[in-house]
């Protein structure tokens, strides 16, 4: 890990519940929306991300300070000691690790991610979704994400004939 | 789920994470789901590989490259049909197809409809033992389900055993538990999988033919499972992810006589063979796969004589009549620019001749020539054959046929109906 070096600039996160998180500027430019905000000159004191409450910010920091690129004297030394493959070896088990939560935070992580267009947190948390998408059938993806059948049964049965290969 | 309603984006966010086929899926989940694949347009079903496009082919005994003989109204073209992009000082010969890629000699595959294509890594020797064998070729894809491809070397007997002392004429074959070469595009290396057999072998290995049938042997990829034509007749069916195979008779019970030929195909039922008995000038079978209680079976689709079928056109009298599909040889094929262009991506089958069941023809009088098998429309009930020098579709759950226009070759080898995919990246860095 890539300790706080004096010289390194840092930049304030508020979440709308009133906490404050001081990051590293390259952890919190994970973020492509924050990235954005810092290169057009918005982030000068504190950046106040809305929509976001402390304890899921406080696990996207996390998340973006193991995924941050390791740099300059830091990274050098880690890549003389681990192997690049190991490295992600051992990010993949962390982030499986850092996905295990329940449902309600999956999902506020999702909308962080999306809202903060961090590509890798979408990914990992949409993943789930995803598989449950991929490997179920539909009456199994509808009781897992509760979700409603709105449809008449002839309506159902249209929308399978427009691709009816998918169901094959 | 009015949550994620409310949240649009990231739904769709989520969802364009998934497979198309999984995308297709939720289409039917709810109207929200739907409107949200709609809306941001994460299906894009019109450049999946789910459209016949036309049929590749290459003529047998001849150094030519490959043609496309296609459909004239499609909105795409596919601009070099004879693959004269592709760097390959052996020549563009097709060795097996699969969901729109076309791999070709020299482990080279290819997009036809992008124009990309790769070679890969050279493949490891052949194990300890092995030497002595040949490789049945196949590739394995579907863009509907993932981006990835493989590309998988199945051994398969050659003449003569000379170097190998574990196996002799009278071995099973194939071998109760073998190794077999996989490329795998996700990981961009070949790899060793070990197949372990459920059931009977397919013979020994004096009962297959080395060389028999070499350009027509396919193998079909349907629902995560590989059927390859075995050299005896046999189907191999293949679950990689399992590591098991199993041996299918053909529909016969065992090995075709010489005049009659096997072709293996994918339709939309599943895996079709079609048996054409040149003995008896038109003789046509339809056989489709099917499975029950663990049991393999092979049930009779469609025994016609064809001869009946050609009666019904007037090829005789008509003169050199070209259309209506066309044969498309490269990028300056005159007969393709001028072709007019529509919006029906898709061929119309239906408009075809029905064949009556009291249609029968005495073939002995008939000079027909061969009947050649040129694939399985991949899903509709159709097959296509050439005879005459013409292109024939038969749709043999309706009984119909068309007539799709002249084809004047010598003599067809390797051949598959064609369907385009218009997205993924084939390359390394995939």
């Amino acid at each position: 890990m890539a300790t706080r070096e004096a010289g390194k600039k840092m930049i304030m996160l508020k979440s709308p519940d009133g906490m404050e998180f001081e990051v590293e500027e390259a952890v919190a430019m994970e973020s492509q929306t924050i990235r954005k905000m810092i290169e057009d000159d918005c982030a000068d004191t504190a950046i106040l991300i809305p929509n976001i409450n402390s304890k899921i910010l406080s696990r996207v920091i996390e998340y973006c300070n193991k995924h941050v690129p390791t740099t300059g004297a830091t990274g050098a030394a880690a890549s003389d000691t681990v192997a690049p493959a190991a490295l992600a070896e051992d990010l993949k088990i962390w982030d499986a690790e850092f996905i295990k939560v329940n449902r309600a935070t999956r999902f506020n992580l999702i909308q962080a991610a999306s809202y903060l267009n961090i590509k890798g947190l979408l990914d990992l948390t949409s993943q789930t979704t995803i598989d449950t998408i991929s490997d179920n059938s539909l009456e199994e993806i509808r009781s897992f994400l509760s979700t409603k059948n709105d449809y008449l049964p002839e309506e159902e049965q249209t929308i399978r004939r427009e691709n009816q290969w998918a169901f094959q | 789920m009015a949550l994620l309603a409310a949240h649009a984006d990231i739904l769709a966010c989520v969802l364009g994470h998934l497979a198309p086929r999984s995308l297709a899926v939720s289409r039917s989940v709810c109207k929200g789901w739907r409107a949200i694949v709609d809306d941001y347009r994460l299906l894009r079903t019109d450049l999946l590989p789910l459209s016949l496009h036309g049929i590749f082919f290459m003529e047998e005994f001849c150094p030519d490259p490959p043609k496309l003989f296609a459909n004239p109204l499609t909105k795409h073209r596919i601009d070099d049909a004879s693959l004269g992009y592709v760097k390959n000082d052996g020549g563009s010969f097709i060795e097996n197809h699969c969901n729109g890629l076309v791999l070709l000699w020299n482990h080279l595959v290819v997009n036809p409809a992008t124009r990309q294509w790769v070679r890969l890594p050279p493949p490891p020797p052949r194990c300890t033992g092995m030497e002595d064998f040949n490789d049945d070729v196949c590739l394995v894809y579907d863009p509907t389900v993932s981006p990835h491809y493989e590309v998988l070397l199945i051994p398969c007997v050659s003449y003569g055993l000379d170097s190998t002392t574990m196996f002799t004429e009278e071995s099973e074959w194939p071998p109760s538990a073998y190794a077999i070469q996989v490329f795998s595009s996700r990981t961009w290396r070949w790899e060793e999988r070990s197949l372990v057999r459920r059931g009977e072998a397919a013979g020994t290995i004096a009962d297959m033919e080395p060389y028999r049938d070499f350009v027509h042997r396919y193998a079909v990829y349907w629902k995560g499972a590989i059927y390859v034509h075995c050299q005896n007749d046999s189907i191999l069916r293949i679950i990689l992810s399992d590591g098991s195979y199993e041996v299918i008779k053909s529909p016969t019970g065992s090995k075709m006589e010489d005049s009659t030929n096997l072709h293996l195909g994918k339709s939309k039922k599943g895996v079709y063979c079609t048996l054409i008995y040149n003995d008896i000038w038109g003789g046509l079978q339809i056989w489709l796969l099917t499975e029950s209680c663990g049991k393999w079976e092979w049930v009779l689709k469609n025994d016609i004589n064809f001869a009946a079928a050609v009666a019904k056109f007037s090829w005789f009298s008509r003169d050199e009549n070209q259309g209506p599909w066309i044969l498309q040889k490269g990028d300056c094929d005159e007969n393709v620019k001028e072709a007019p262009v529509q919006d029906n991506y898709e061929w119309d089958f239906d408009n075809g001749i029905i064949l009556a069941a009291e249609d029968k023809v005495e073939s002995d009088d008939m000079n027909l020539g061969v009947l050649y098998f040129l694939g399985f429309h991949p899903y509709k009930e159709i097959v296509f054959l050439r005879t005459q020098a013409r292109v024939v579709a038969y749709d043999f759950s309706r009984l119909k046929v068309q007539d799709l226009g002249q084809l004047r070759v010598q003599c067809v080898g390797s051949v598959f109906p064609y369907t385009p995919c218009w997205t993924g990246d084939i390359s390394e860095k995939n």
